[in-house]
């Protein structure tokens, strides 16, 4: 679903062939962060049901899917610094897909709540849903299945103080 | 880090990362995100360029940026906003 809220995101941007207007701007930046949220709780529910077709019509793995909150993902990636769950560190796919989703979640919540004109241009949020699109496929591709996995139980499972 | 000195080392490994895509300078500012912590709001400006701005370059010198962030002892989060050349904001 994420590469079709990234398609989504890309048609909003460049549907009119007039200047985009404030509001298809702010509904781009919006559907980018969601792009990623969507594959955040696709790669939680992945991780800690499973991946194959089966697993993934089954109510356990909407269920995980659901319960990502989009609070939960901001500490994550300290969560595991904290841990040093891998000697040879944290994926740098890992650091990328954790921030991004940070910065988008902040333009997002400007976008959707800040009166204050955005300042960005057709171009420059154009950029942005190349970054959202970037990071989730070389998570996706290249970090392992440990990686992907803490993240996973870092995002759904908190840890006990 | 106050935000002159945040603008400083942004300005610095920005050039370096991003000189070839026509980086110029940063505008920084603080901000607060829905949950209340504060960010550091930072606009990355760029000057024409031949070579497009790689999504793959920005986000690994934001990346840097954090790291180096951290690494001085500072926790706020850099957001940084790419503005392309190009025409005036709608």
């Amino acid at each position: 679903m994420n590469n079709e809220l990234i398609k989504t995101a890309r048609r909003i941007l460049g549907a009119a062939k007039r200047k985009p207007s404030q509001a298809d701007l702010r509904r781009a930046v919006s559907t980018a962060y969601y792009a990623m949220f969507d594959a955040l709780a696709r790669i939680c529910a992945d991780e800690i049901v499973g991946r194959s077709p089966a697993k993934r019509s089954t109510a356990e793995w909407a269920r995980v899917y659901r319960a990502l909150e989009h609070g939960k993902s901001k500490n994550a990636l300290n969560e595991i610094k904290s841990r040093k769950l891998f000697p040879g560190g944290i994926d740098v796919n890992l650091t990328a897909f954790c921030e991004m989703l940070e910065k988008l979640k902040q333009r997002r919540h400007q976008a959707d709540y800040d009166p204050t004109p955005l300042k960005l241009k057709r171009d420059d949020v154009g950029l942005l849903i190349g970054q959202a699109e970037t990071v989730v496929e070389d998570f996706l591709g290249q970090a392992s299945v440990d990686q992907r996995r803490a993240l996973a139980f870092a995002c759904i499972i908190p840890r006990r103080a | 880090m106050n935000e002159a000195e945040v603008k400083k080392l942004a300005d610095r490994l920005l050039a370096e990362d991003l000189g070839k895509y026509g980086f110029r300078e940063v505008e920084v500012s603080t901000a607060e995100d829905e949950d209340g912590d504060e960010f550091f709001d930072i606009s990355a400006y760029f000057n024409p360029s031949r070579t497009p701005l790689d999504p793959r370059a920005s986000i690994r010198s934001t990346s840097r940026l954090r790291q180096a962030l951290l690494d001085a002892g500072e926790n706020r989060f850099p957001n940084v906003l790419h503005i392309l050349p190009g025409a005036n904001p709608t």
